[in-house]
This record gives structure tokens, C-alpha cells and sequence, in this order.
């Protein structure tokens, strides 16, 4: 995948990006590792002191020295006890941190200020801010353990060692002939562990997608045939997680063979050492157990490469996304509020091309209130894109106060130029919540917006819960609370695209009249073809397939066709 | 935390809801559970050779004897180490294959109920957090039962044949060993009493999360434009610490319960060792068999930590199952294939004295009755809020009345069996796939000159030229008009023979419209129709025209008569004839 230039040094490459979600908890991931080593510590002391125990019964003790070992048992089980305890609340520290980490980190690149492009349907980002996140965090939760199993490895090597080289050189070498033999498993395992993740991911785009439809499938019954592209969808992806299941059995499977196989040497080295007389039976008791011990950091081992495999699959396609969108051109969430607005707020779009041959030359003053009507819908579309900076123009310039819009910065562009969109989405929570999102509305407001007539009819008034997107509401009530909100902003410039396609010819009279009245002194631009917002304008703009014509309602309706039938019904 | 999101959740089903719908998984996979419960029982067999070789070789060095007495505990060793790592790559591969499956189709099953359920719970319970059931809950159950189930089965299977070994060492060692039980069994209860809430809570929790990042992703160009990304990015980071508090709540609770078992264990441990003292000491086992003994009973620390540890990690699996469970259970019973009406109904659609209000409140529709004779157009005007929408949902059997009944051709309507009325309201959306996906979803058996077809008929020939381009989140952006054109090309694909526009054809000014009326008109024809319209051009044409206002029929007449009456349609009329010029 090619490197944007400036890339944040977590998404420089997975390994980073697991790394940088691991340290977020730093203190706790070295505590974890730390106290899952002693941990480790005392339960490998377990079968050392019952050897000692049991060796000291044959050799005839008292009952008393035996209640001794019992304490020292104790005290080894208070301290594993303990150490585990406090190992495992840091490691699911890591582990949440780490996922909230990484699942912040795609939030921030995928809601942040700058518009992205190519970006997956939201069921697939959720999918990589949950599954994947967790698994990044499932790694870094593991990851103190498998420390420890290490040093379970080392330690037991040197009591070994200290028994009886030979064995402890068994240790040793068989870690080495397990790490190289699963290592081409747990590449395969990276591979199926990310297509299971996509497949996933799909699955998921498809469920919330057909959430997000149900109504239009249902509307028309169908909504049985969209649940058969989801089966197959699932069907999919069950396919793919067996094949990284059965690439997981193989590395478990390695883990046992290799655990086994290496008991079987050490029992037989071990037991021909003792026959032949080269160690005594405590010795071997204890080499033994000590060597049985170890079967389970053998095993560990196995699951590390399985989940050093899975996490990096999932840091990978983490890591798609915030490759995905260039690097903001400036940081995110910029805090403190924007500057004074140094302009009385007049915009000029100058030579912007569109879907015809003619381009868009529009000047907006101060103060007044525009109509754009464009021939083409898809320019009706790109205009206000181009003015919130969601998209950049092909050729031509737009300026804010003689400023082009690149030089503002989003923040205070976005406070100065409100731009509501046709399909301007509510936000979850109550009607007065989303009308409250920008600012309080003050009842001038709800009255342009005739907000005042929907809260008087919605169940609830303001408490009335719009749903995720405001589908609770009808379509009217959602355009007029999304008028509403913008209004409330009292932007020094407001950009309205067809605000008003869903309300009634009295009602959607009304609101032209109301956001007029409101906004006397202010500068508006309503990109529409309605005549109810068009008639109550200062200046209409025609964008015809021939250029730009500037005149009012009237006179354009007397004299351009191509207006007439642009704005007749 | 408190989310506005949702008032209030889909059901969440009990245990034994649960456990019914887990039965009914079952039948097509007995013979696998079998298999795999065989593999796990296997693998437990296989950790019982180990210590036995090792109480020989050790008995045999204590006995004095030759090196030849290697030889059985060695081959006995190393067979068992391949035997092992056969029985762990199948016991994987199978409980995989039971697993996968199952949880796939559970999520089927969801997604399935789901889509059926009656649109009102959906609204309440929030698209969100359905999609995080299907989505986060099915994988927490999926992984859960995946890799808990094999190790709670292995290390069962271990427990069980450890405490024989310890057994026909001496009956004594066992006994002593079963000291443990009593706290382990206490400890457990404890557990599973503290922790369920907890789960339940945290698997809501992750659902706001859910809820939260969807509400910032399907929000998009919105939240830049008004400068509320950071706002969402507040409350997602809230929601997701939230989530996160849970797990570490649950995890300071899981700690303790493992702090009790180590308990368990020494207490156990101890007794063992005092039994093998004093057994010893009297001369009645060989220090071989109290060896053996004593690392019998500390390899049973592990798989008796696992099994229990496991039930934390079902219990964590359980909540998320619950639910799963709880939106399959919520749905109407499915719908046998070929249930439908095989005939489609020629005759009117007629609506009596309807009633209607949503969820508990108000009645927003009261006494309405019409009817709409097969080809024949009626016309639903009226103000913004008075009810037109919600009468043509109800229309198209979407919604369920409180009284009075909406039929077609004498069947009454209702949303598990609908026969032949499509609904089209300016509420459009695009689904994630090619132009041809989205057209075929109205019928999957149409070949690519019907598609041609239709898209030709709404006039959509110019732009969806390429049915396979990629359209919806992430694709190629349609215009609302585009994306409504897409929507009545999929109602003619249906051919169905009530059609129930919604202002259909409001989403643009202009042109535009203009183009999606007539889209409209080839949507209409030949069928019977009803059309809920602002823009009162599309009134003119109708058979019969309902003014509506505040849930009432207020007028009822052709575009002439009403005109003629000068009541609340004429006043509409002027209002809209005179914006026009």
C-alpha cells in the first residue's frame, strides 16, 4: 500500500499500530508483564516445593517439618494468587485501552473535519472499529502472558541447567525447532484471519444497510430478498472464519506436537540419566515436573503467533482506513472557537465548471438574499459540496470575503458559511436536542422555520425522539428541524439547498417568508427551483446550459423559457 | 450513561428462550457434536499417559532397574504427542464446523426477524442497536463458544480422568482431592450471581457504542458541515469508555473468583500432600504413587481454572445470545415459502373506519374509509402533519390499525403476508452493491432485459447505463431524483397491482421532477393507485382527490368539484397555482 507523505507515526505500519495502541497504557503493560512473570514465578515453584516436600517424607521427617512445607506452599500460593490478580486487571487495561485506542483513532480520521472519499459503507467501518479494534486489544491483552510464558522458558531452562545441563540444552533447543516450524502456519494464519475480518466486515455492511432500508424494502415487501443477500453474505464469511479456524487447529496442533514430543526427550534423557546414575531421584522428580510445567509456555507460544497473526490482520485493515484519507491538512478538532469574522460575508464562485459545457459564475453580497437555479440537478447538488469544502473545484476559483476558501481554515470557514444540505441528516436524541446543536434556537427562529407547528403536533413536543435519523419524524417535520438547526446558528452566511421539497404550498410559503424576514441583514444563498424561496429573493441566478444569467424571480420568469421550465411545476 | 439514541431497547430474551432456541440448532448437528464431544474426550484421554510414564520411569529408578525400562514409557510418550496433535488439529476443525454454522445462521435468523419485525419496535429499539446484535454480539457469541467450548469439553474431559488416575492410585487421594470442591462450587455460584448483570450490562453498553458510531458514520457530510464531528466524537469516545468500564468491572470480579479457586486449590493440594505423607510414612503407597499423586492433582489446576473460567466466558457469551435471541423471538413467525398468494388480487382496495396511533400515544388517524377500485387513481392531499404518510403506510400494510381494517381484493393486509401493494415514499435509499443488485432485490429472477426494461421506462436510461456500477455508502453517489428513479424502476420490476406513492416524486424542483413524474405515470398505469402529493399538479389527474387534515378526511371529490366547493382544497390550489408565477 503506498504511504501518504504525512502519516501519523501509528499508521506508519501495522506493527506501529499495534505497538502505538499497546503503549497507550504503558505503565500498565510493563505491571502486566511484570506480575504475570511472578505469577508464572510461584506456579512453577508449586511442583519444586511439593518435590521437596515429598522427597523430605522419604526421607522420613516429622509431621511438624511437613507442616512447614505446607506454609511455604502457602506463601507461594498467596503470592501467584496475587500476582495473577493484579497481572490480569492490567492486561484487560492494555487490552480496553489498546481497542479504544485504535477504534478512536478511526473515528477521529473518519469524522474528522476533512472530507474523504473511498471510504467503506458505514457497516464495514463499525466492523473495523469493533471486531478489528478488539482484536488488536485481544493481542495486547495476551501479550503480558506470553511474557511471562517466556520467562517461564527461561527460568525453567536454568533450573534445568542447574539439574542437569543436558536437559535444561533440551529446553532450548526444542523452543527453537517450534518457532521455526509453525512460522509458515501463522502466516497463513494472518492471511485467512484478514479475509475472515473482510468477509466479516461485508456481512456487516450488508446488515446495516438493509437496516438502514428496511423501510423503502418493506414498503414494497421485498425485504425476504434482502435478507437472502445478507445469508449469502453470512455464508461467506462462516466459509472464510472455518478457514482460519482449521489454520488455528494447525497451530495448536504444532503447539501439542512439539510439547509432547519434547516431553518424551526429557523423560527419557532424564530417566537414562538417573538409571545410569548421573542424578538422583529428587533431582529427576523435580526435572520432571519442572519439564511438564513447561508444556504450557510451549502452547503459549503456539497461541501467540495465532494472535500476533490476528491482531496484525486486524491492524491492517485499520490501518486501510487511515491510509484511506489524506492526512488532515490541519489537526483535527482545532480547539477553541473561531475567529471573528473578519468579512462581511459575500461569496464569489468564479468559473466553476459543472455537468454541462457552461460554467458557474455567481456572486453573492452581503446582506441579501440569493436564488440559484441550476438546469442540471447534479449542480444543484455540487454547489453547496463546493462551498461546505466536501469537495474541491475541478477549475475556477470560490472565495469567502476575497479569500479562497482553501486559505480559511475548516473550522472557521464552517463557522461562517452554514451550509445545510438537502438530505441534512438529525442526530439521534429529541427534537429540541437536534434543533439545540449548533445553538439555542430563539422562538423567531422556530417560527420561520414553522418548527413551532411541528412541535406542536409530534407526540412528545421537544422530548420527541427523532430516531437514528430522524426517521421517527415525517419527511416535512425532519426538513423543517433541520431548517431549523441551521438557523439557529445565525451564520453571518447561510447555504440552503431545497429546503422545503417535502412541506405543503402554504407551509413551504410560509418559511420562504419566515427565513427572509430573519434573515434581513444577513447573507443567504437558497440553491432551489422553488418559486415560493425564488420570488422572495434579492437576485436569482439562472445556471443554463449557455452561462449564468442574474436578474429576479420576475424577470427571469419573463424572460428565459429555459427558466420557466426550470422552476414551473 | 444515559444515550438519547434509544427509549427503549429490543427485548432481550430470557434464559429460557435462549436455551429453546439453541435446541432447535441442534437436529442436522447431532452427528458433528458427537464427533467433536468424541475429539475433545480424546484429547482429555491424552494428557493421562504423561504423568503415568512418569510415575513408571520414576519407579523404575527407585527400583533399580535397567535402561530398558525406558522403552515403554518413551513409545508410550511419543505416540501419545502425535496423537495429540491429531486430535487437537480435528477437535478444532469440528468444533469449528459446529460452531461457525450455527452462529452464522443465528445471525441469519436475526437479520431475517429483524427485517420482518413490525417498524415501530425497530424505530423505538434504534437501528443501531440492531446492528450491533448482528454485528459485536454474534462475534462475542462466536468466538466465546468457539474457543471456550472446546477447552471447557478438553479440560472436563481432564478433571474427570485426572481424579480416576488419582483414584487407582490410591481411593485416598481422591477423596483428599475433593476437599477443593466444596469452595470451588461456592466460589461458582458467588460468581455467576455477581457477574450476569454485569455481562448484560456491558453487552448494552458495546450496543451504544454501536449506536454512537453509527450515528457518526451514516451522518457524514452533515457533522462536517455543521462543525459536529467533535461533538460526536464526545459522545462515541463516552460511549465507548463506557463499554470499556464494564470490562473492567467484570474483569476486577473475575480476578476475585480466581482468587477463590487458588484457595481451592492449596486447600486441595495440601490435603493431597498430607495424605501422601502420612501414606508414605506408614508404608502403604511407594513414594512413586504419591509422586504421581501429587502431579495428577497439580495438572488439575488448569483445567479446573479453565472450566470455570469458561462458564465466565459463556456467561459473557450468554448475554450476547440473549440478545440474538431476543430479535428472533420478537418477529412474526416466518412466512413459509410460497405462502404468498400465488394469484395476485385484481380487486379494490378499500379501507374502513380506520384508526391509528403510534405506540401508545394519540390517535393521529381516526374514521377514515376509501376505496380505490382496480386501475383507478386517488389523490391524498392535505397540509404537512396530517396524517398523509401515515395513512399510506397503513395502505400498504406497513403499520397495523388500532381499528377498522385496510383489505385488497377482500384479503385483509398485513405485514407478514402482503399480496401486491408496493409502496414508494420520498424516503429512498440505495443499497451497497451494483445498480443491477438494487434492482434485482424487487425480483431476483428478472434477467437483464427486464432491468433494461425498467430502468428505460423511468427514464433512467442516460445515467444507469452500466448496471454494474457500484452505487450506496461507498459507491457512486445518486441524486435523491436518481436514487427515486432507481426506486420506481424497482416497482415496475415488482408489477405489482396497488401502487402507493408518497410524494414520490417531491425530492427535487424542476426538471428533475418533472422527469420523476413521469416515471411516476409509467409506474401507475395500469394499476390502481394512490397518491399522496403536495405538488398539486399530480392531484389534477386523479379519479378522486381526499383532503386531509389532522387525521380526518376532510374533502373527498374530483380536482373539478373541489375547486367548485371553495373550501380547504381550492385554498390549497390558489396557494400552489399562484408560487408558480
Amino acid at each position: 500500500m503506498p504511504v501518504p507523505e504525512r502519516v501519523p507515526p501509528y499508521a506508519v505500519s501495522t506493527r506501529a499500530l499495534i505497538w502505538h495502541a499497546l503503549t497507550a497504557r504503558r505503565r500498565d503493560l510493563v505491571l502486566a508483564m511484570v506480575l504475570a512473570s511472578t505469577h508464572q514465578l510461584g506456579e512453577s515453584l508449586v511442583p519444586v516445593i511439593v518435590g521437596a516436600a515429598l522427597g523430605h517424607a522419604v526421607a522420613g521427617g516429622s509431621w511438624l517439618s511437613m507442616l512447614g512445607w505446607l506454609a511455604v506452599l502457602a506463601a507461594d500460593f498467596a503470592f501467584l494468587s496475587m500476582s495473577f490478580r493484579f497481572a490480569a486487571r492490567a492486561a484487560v487495561r492494555v487490552e480496553q485501552y489498546a481497542e479504544h485506542q485504535a477504534r478512536m483513532w478511526l473515528t477521529e480520521r473518519v469524522i474528522g473535519p476533512v472530507a474523504q472519499r473511498g471510504l467503506g459503507p458505514p457497516g464495514d467501518l463499525l466492523s473495523r472499529a469493533s471486531s478489528d479494534a478488539a482484536r488488536i486489544g485481544q493481542f495486547g491483552e495476551q501479550l503480558p502472558f506470553f511474557v511471562a510464558a517466556g520467562a517461564v522458558l527461561t527460568t525453567s531452562t536454568m533450573i534445568l541447567l542447574w539439574i542437569s545441563p543436558p536437559l535444561g540444552a533440551v529446553i532450548l533447543l526444542g523452543t527453537a525447532v517450534q518457532l521455526l516450524g509453525q512460522h509458515r502456519t501463522a502466516a497463513a494464519l494472518e492471511r485467512r484471519s484478514e479475509a475472515e475480518q473482510a468477509a466479516q466486515g461485508d456481512a456487516a455492511a450488508l446488515a446495516e444497510d438493509l437496516v438502514r432500508g428496511l423501510r423503502v424494502l418493506r414498503g414494497i415487501g421485498v425485504h425476504h430478498h434482502a435478507v437472502e443477500s445478507y445469508r449469502r453474505a453470512s455464508r461467506d464469511a462462516a466459509t472464510a472464519a472455518l478457514r482460519a479456524a482449521a489454520t488455528d487447529g494447525t497451530l495448536a496442533a504444532l503447539g501439542a506436537l512439539f510439547g509432547g514430543l519434547y516431553l518424551t526427550v526429557v523423560v527419557g534423557l532424564g530417566g537414562w540419566l538417573a538409571l545410569t546414575g548421573h542424578l538422583g531421584l529428587g533431582e529427576l522428580v523435580a526435572a520432571l515436573g519442572v519439564a511438564r510445567f513447561v508444556l504450557g509456555p510451549m502452547e503459549a507460544i503456539a497461541a501467540l503467533s495465532a494472535a500476533w497473526a490476528r491482531g496484525r490482520a486486524s491492524a491492517s485493515r485499520l490501518r486501510e482506513v487511515l491510509l484511506a484519507i489524506p492526512e488532515p491538512a490541519e489537526p483535527a478538532f482545532v480547539e477553541g472557537g473561531s475567529p471573528p469574522l473578519p468579512g462581511p460575508g459575500a461569496l464569489d464562485l468564479v468559473d466553476i465548471p459543472g455537468a454541462g459545457e457552461s460554467t458557474l459564475t455567481l456572486t453573492v453580497p452581503a446582506g441579501q438574499m440569493t436564488g440559484l437555479v441550476c438546469v442540471e440537478p447534479s449542480d444543484a447538488v455540487a454547489v453547496p459540496l463546493l462551498l461546505a469544502r466536501e469537495e474541491e473545484p475541478a477549475a475556477g476559483s470560490v472565495r469567502l470575503d476575497e479569500t479562497e476558501l482553501a486559505a480559511w481554515s475548516l473550522d472557521a470557514l464552517r463557522a461562517t458559511v452554514v451550509v445545510s444540505f438537502h438530505d441534512a441528516t438529525l442526530l439521534p436524541g429529541s427534537v429540541a436536542e437536534n434543533l439545540g446543536l449548533l445553538a439555542p434556537p430563539t422562538s423567531a427562529v422556530l417560527q420561520a422555520a414553522t418548527v413551532d407547528q411541528v412541535l406542536e403536533v409530534v407526540p412528545e413536543g421537544g422530548a420527541t425522539l427523532v430516531g437514528d435519523r430522524g426517521e421517527r419524524l415525517s419527511g416535512g417535520q425532519r426538513q423543517r428541524v433541520a431548517l431549523g438547526r441551521a438557523l439557529a446558528a445565525d451564520a453571518p452566511v447561510l447555504v440552503l439547498h431545497d429546503p422545503t421539497t417535502a412541506v405543503d404550498a402554504v407551509t413551504e410559503d410560509a418559511i420562504a417568508e419566515g427565513v427572509r424576514r430573519l434573515r434581513a441583514a444577513r447573507t443567504t444563498l437558497v440553491v432551489t427551483t422553488s418559486p415560493a424561496w425564488l420570488s422572495r429573493c434579492d437576485q436569482v441566478v439562472l445556471w443554463g446550459h449557455d452561462g449564468c444569467v442574474r436578474g429576479t424571480h420576475a424577470q427571469l420568469l419573463a424572460d428565459r423559457a429555459d427558466y420557466r421550465s426550470a422552476v414551473a411545476r | 450513561m444515559t444515550s438519547p439514541t434509544t427509549s427503549q431497547l429490543l427485548p432481550v430474551s430470557s434464559g429460557r428462550e435462549v436455551r429453546r432456541y439453541l435446541r432447535g440448532l441442534l437436529p442436522g448437528r447431532r452427528w458433528l457434536l458427537v464427533a467433536t464431544l468424541l475429539a475433545t474426550l480424546a484429547g482429555g484421554a491424552l494428557t493421562l499417559p504423561g504423568p503415568l510414564a512418569i510415575g513408571w520411569v520414576t519407579q523404575a529408578i527407585a527400583d533399580n532397574r535397567s535402561t530398558a525400562a525406558l522403552v515403554g514409557p518413551l513409545v508410550l510418550l511419543s505416540v501419545t504427542a502425535i496423537a495429540a496433535a491429531v486430535v487437537t488439529r480435528l477437535g478444532a476443525v469440528l468444533l469449528a464446523r459446529l460452531i461457525v454454522p450455527a452462529s452464522a445462521q443465528l445471525r441469519e435468523d436475526a437479520v431475517g426477524a429483524a427485517a420482518s419485525l413490525p417498524l415501530e419496535v425497530v424505530e423505538a429499539g434504534g437501528s443501531g442497536d440492531l446492528v450491533a446484535r448482528v454485528s459485536d454480539d454474534i462475534e462475542v457469541v462466536a468466538d466465546a463458544t468457539r474457543g471456550a467450548l472446546g477447552e471447557f469439553l478438553a479440560s472436563g474431559v481432564a478433571i474427570a480422568s485426572a481424579l480416576v488416575g488419582l483414584a487407582t492410585l490410591d481411593w485416598r487421594f481422591a477423596v483428599t482431592g475433593l476437599l477443593a470442591v466444596p469452595i470451588q462450587w461456592h466460589t461458582l455460584r458467588w460468581y455467576l450471581r455477581v457477574s450476569q448483570p454485569m455481562y448484560a450490562a456491558g453487552r448494552e453498553a458495546a450496543g451504544r457504542r454501536a449506536s454512537a458510531l453509527l450515528a457518526g458514520f451514516t451522518a457524514l457530510p452533515t457533522l462536517r458541515a455543521l462543525r459536529l464531528g467533535r461533538r460526536q466524537r464526545g459522545l462515541i469516545e463516552e460511549a465507548s469508555l463506557d463499554a470499556l468500564g464494564y470490562q473492567l468491572a467484570a474483569m476486577r470480579a473475575a480476578t476475585r473468583f480466581f482468587g477463590r479457586l487458588n484457595l481451592a486449590e492449596l486447600v486441595g493440594l495440601s490435603a493431597v500432600l498430607l495424605t501422601g505423607f502420612w501414606l508414605v510414612h506408614t508404608g502403604q503407597v511407594s513414594i512413586g504413587a504419591a509422586t504421581a499423586a501429587a502431579l495428577f492433582f497439580v495438572g488439575l489446576f488448569d483445567p479446573i481454572n479453565t472450566v470455570l473460567g469458561v462458564t465466565d466466558t459463556l456467561q459473557m457469551a450468554g448475554a450476547g445470545l440473549a440478545r440474538l435471541v431476543g430479535v428472533v423471538s420478537t418477529a412474526p413467525p416466518a412466512e413459509p415459502e410460497g405462502a404468498r398468494p400465488a394469484t395476485v388480487g385484481e380487486g379494490a382496495l378499500e379501507v374502513s373506519d380506520l384508526r391509528f396511533g403510534y405506540g401508545d400515544g394519540s390517535d393521529v388517524l381516526t374514521g377514515i374509509s376509501l376505496r380505490v377500485a382496480p386501475g383507478e387513481r386517488l389523490a391524498v392531499v392535505g397540509a404537512s402533519g396530517s396524517g398523509k404518510s401515515t395513512l399510506a403506510s397503513l395502505l400498504a400494510g406497513l403499520r397495523q390499525p388500532r381499528a377498522g381494517s385496510v383489505t385488497h381484493d377482500g384479503t385483509p393486509l398485513s405485514s407478514a403476508a402482503r399480496p401486491s401493494v408496493a409502496l414508494v415514499t420520498q424516503e429512498t435509499h440505495v443499497f451497497v452493491g451494483t445498480l443491477a443488485d438494487n434492482l434485482l432485490l424487487a425480483r431476483p429472477d428478472a434477467d437483464v432485459r427486464d432491468l433494461v426494461e425498467v430502468v428505460a421506462a423511468v427514464g433512467a436510461r442516460e445515467w444507469a447505463g452500466d448496471l454494474d456500477m457500484i452505487v450506496g455508502s461507498g459507491g457512486h453517489e445518486l441524486t435523491a431524483s436518481q436514487a427515486q428513479q432507481l426506486a420506481l424502476a424497482r416497482v415496475l420490476l415488482l408489477d405489482p397491482t396497488v401502487v402507493v406513492l408518497d410524494e414520490a416524486t417531491a425530492e427535487a424542483g424542476s426538471d428533475a421532477a418533472r422527469a420523476l413524474d413521469r416515471a411516476a405515470d409509467a409506474v401507475v398505469v395500469g394499476r390502481s393507485a394512490v397518491v399522496v402529493a403536495h405538488r398539486l399538479s399530480q392531484a389534477v389527474q386523479a379519479d378522486t382527490i381526499l383532503v386531509m387534515e389532522a387525521g380526518r378526511v376532510i374533502e373527498r371529490g374530483s380536482h373539478a368539484e373541489l375547486l367548485v366547493e371553495g373550501g380547504a382544497y381550492a385554498a390549497l390550489w390558489s396557494a400552489w397555482a399562484s408560487d408558480g408565477r
